[in-house]
């Protein structure tokens, strides 16, 4: 099972920094989230672990997610403002797990 | 190679001669890899690895499939190319492995590269710089403290992930085929990789499952980062 990231094909078009696009909605009623990614090579066990003890979720809800990112490609495993969520990123990435950020479309 | 087991002073496994020289040249290529020096010693004042933390004695192989062949390992070769230009995601694909995209929006992944690349390979290289150093003591016992348990999971996390870059693994498929390659690939040093590769996987399986059977299975509440 293969799942890396998609191409982002559709990216919008850059936003100038400091100036948000006339479209764009206000940013604090879209939180972000975190997503980790399938991938061939992290035991099931090791990502449970990781789940487990970065985000103090239980056992069956480690396990769940793990299950989650193995069957269907991808799970958000936390939400909230940007800053938390790169930093999860950031901690994701440090334990070698495949993981994204990206911000609710609804 | 022994499994990890958890004993009362941490987690402990055996690693003969041959074992240590081999896994800690693919940690030291693999730290090469992300710029950072394995062989670097630690200042008196560090907590410095414990020397006499490997103890007389060798054990025999328990893992029936861990019989490394001799091969050059320079010549195998995990290090790669990386452009110092380039702002954006590692040339190297293995390098990109271990320092992926933080967003499919290439420019929110630029952003988050910028802010968090240097403190994960830092993390990263001093990682592997710790289980090196843990890799130079006595052959036979080596006890992995609990507080130093995430620090070898971690370590071997990205060497398997650089190996299995190096041997096309890019799906469940090709991990799968693994073993096979290990035992019937043409090529020596792939097969050398493959063997290895399975190797680290069955060591860091066994450490996992221990440290596992040390978390409480309840999770921190109010805590939950979902809600």
């Amino acid at each position: 099972m293969t799942a890396l990231p998609a191409d982002p094909v559709l990216a919008p078009a850059p936003a100038p920094v400091g100036r948000p696009a006339a479209d764009a909605r206000p940013e604090p009623d879209r939180p972000w989230r975190t997503v980790v990614w399938d991938d061939p090579v992290n035991l099931m066990s090791y990502v449970t672990y990781v789940f487990q003890t970065h985000f103090g979720y239980s056992r069956e809800r480690a396990e769940q997610l793990m299950l989650a990112v193995h069957h269907e490609g991808r799970a958000v495993v936390s939400s909230g403002g940007r800053e938390r969520m790169e930093a999860d990123v950031e901690a994701m990435h440090t334990y070698g797990l495949w993981a994204t950020l990206e911000q609710d479309e609804s | 190679m022994h499994a990890f087991r958890r004993t009362r002073r941490g987690y402990l496994t055996r690693l003969d001669a041959t074992e240590r020289a081999i896994v800690g040249r693919v940690v030291a290529d693999v730290a090469t890899l992300l710029g950072w020096d394995v062989t670097e010693p630690y200042a008196p004042d560090d907590a410095e690895p414990d020397g006499r933390r490997g103890s007389r004695g060798e054990g025999t192989s328990s893992h029936p499939d861990v019989n490394l062949p001799d091969v050059d390992w320079g010549a195998v070769g995990l290090g790669g190319d990386e452009d110092e230009e380039d702002p954006r995601a590692p040339l190297d694909p293995a390098l990109a492995r271990l320092l992926p995209p933080a967003s499919e929006d290439d420019d929110i992944a630029g952003e988050v590269r910028r802010l968090t690349e240097e403190s994960i390979r830092s993390a990263k290289g001093e990682r592997l710089r710790r289980v090196w150093w843990d890799l130079q003591g006595e052959p036979g016992r080596l006890l992995v403290a609990p507080e130093e348990a995430m620090t070898w999971a971690g370590a071997l996390t990205d060497v398997r992930l650089v190996l299995a870059q190096r041997l096309g693994v890019e799906d469940a498929e090709d991990s799968q085929a693994l073993e096979q390659v290990a035992i019937a690939d043409a090529d020596e040093a792939t097969r050398a990789l493959a063997t290895l590769y399975l190797a680290l996987s069955w060591l860091q399986e066994s450490l996992v499952e221990a440290m596992l059977g040390e978390l409480p299975e309840g999770g921190a509440e109010g805590l939950d980062p979902l809600g």
